[in-house]
């Protein structure tokens, strides 16, 4: 009934802003997750992107992808 | 009913808030027109917020405050709800309301000079009449699931936040430290547990100072958590 959880992860975020209008995001997480009790460790990443457009007066309009 | 009363006093350098609130209820289940016992409730509920400002950028905060969780319907609810019939689960309407007990100490230290900055939290809380799980397992391997209330949950939490800009690298790093630690109780077939997690958290992460077209952010965060069940006889 005991256990020990250990959790490891790496993240990496990259946002990019050419312009007022464009905003380009990508992300990144590798997780590894382990405890006593499994056999062996578990590893899952997640990959993301975003991209959003601004448009009309003070950014009031935004499409996001 | 929530009525409250509060009084505040600001000094050069500190600043102090007292409340007391009333909460007042009636608890009344029905089902299928049988009312079962209705209870009233009375809470007298203290908050209390102190600040103090030693110098720019150094600040203490402390904080109490009390609270009432009134259980919801699904957990007061008795029927069963069998839509997986290996674990069941219905709730119980003799729970009474959890009461807790939260206080916090905070202090901040930022140096508007060289953007350092050191944040450093612990905090504590107590239930009382804590509502967990309550779990049975029958000759027939099927689980049933409900709620009961417990003595008490300890909660105990402190955490340490450190960044500083590297000039040199034109980069800005990121330190968290974070300790937690909670024991509480439930019910496996009519046996208490007592459950005890020690948690360590630390993460470290950089980022680009200037942030004009590219902000990249990346870092690392290592979690270590120690569960262990205690068997209690009742």
């Amino acid at each position: 009934m005991n256990n020990d959880y250990f959790n490891a992860s790496w993240l990496g975020e990259l946002r990019f802003t050419p312009n007022d209008s464009w905003d380009f995001e990508v992300s990144s997480d590798l997780t590894n997750y382990s405890d006593k009790s499994f056999g062996e460790s578990l590893s899952i990443p997640l990959l993301g992107a975003q991209i959003n457009h601004y448009f009309l007066k003070n950014k009031r309009g935004t499409l996001t992808l | 009913m929530k009525p409250k009363l509060g009084i505040k006093r600001t000094g050069e350098k500190s600043t102090l808030s007292l409340a007391m609130q009333m909460e007042i209820g009636e608890m009344d289940n029905t089902l299928n027109n049988a009312l079962s016992s209705p209870s009233n409730f009375l809470y007298w509920l203290p908050s209390l917020w102190y600040e103090y400002q030693f110098q720019t950028g150094r600040r203490l905060m402390l904080f109490y405050n009390t609270d009432v969780n009134v259980p919801g319907v699904t957990q007061l609810l008795p029927v069963v709800n069998n839509i997986n019939p290996l674990s069941v689960y219905h709730g119980n309407p003799d729970l009474k309301p959890e009461i807790s007990h939260q206080f916090n100490a905070h202090y901040i230290l930022f140096d508007q000079f060289s953007f350092t900055s050191l944040v450093a939290n612990v905090s504590g809380t107590y239930v009382k009449d804590k509502i967990n799980s309550v779990r049975t397992v029958d000759n027939n391997l099927i689980m049933i699931n409900t709620l009961d209330n417990f003595d008490k949950e300890v909660i105990v939490n402190g955490n340490i936040d450190f960044s500083t800009p590297l000039r040199r690298l034109d980069v800005k790093i990121h330190l968290n430290l974070d300790e937690s630690w909670n024991k509480g109780l439930n019910l496996i077939n009519r046996v208490e547990n007592e459950y005890t997690n020690l948690g360590h958290r630390f993460s470290f992460s950089i980022d680009n100072r200037k942030k004009e077209k590219w902000d990249v952010n990346t870092g690392v965060e290592v979690t270590l958590t120690n569960s262990r069940i205690r068997f209690r006889a009742i």
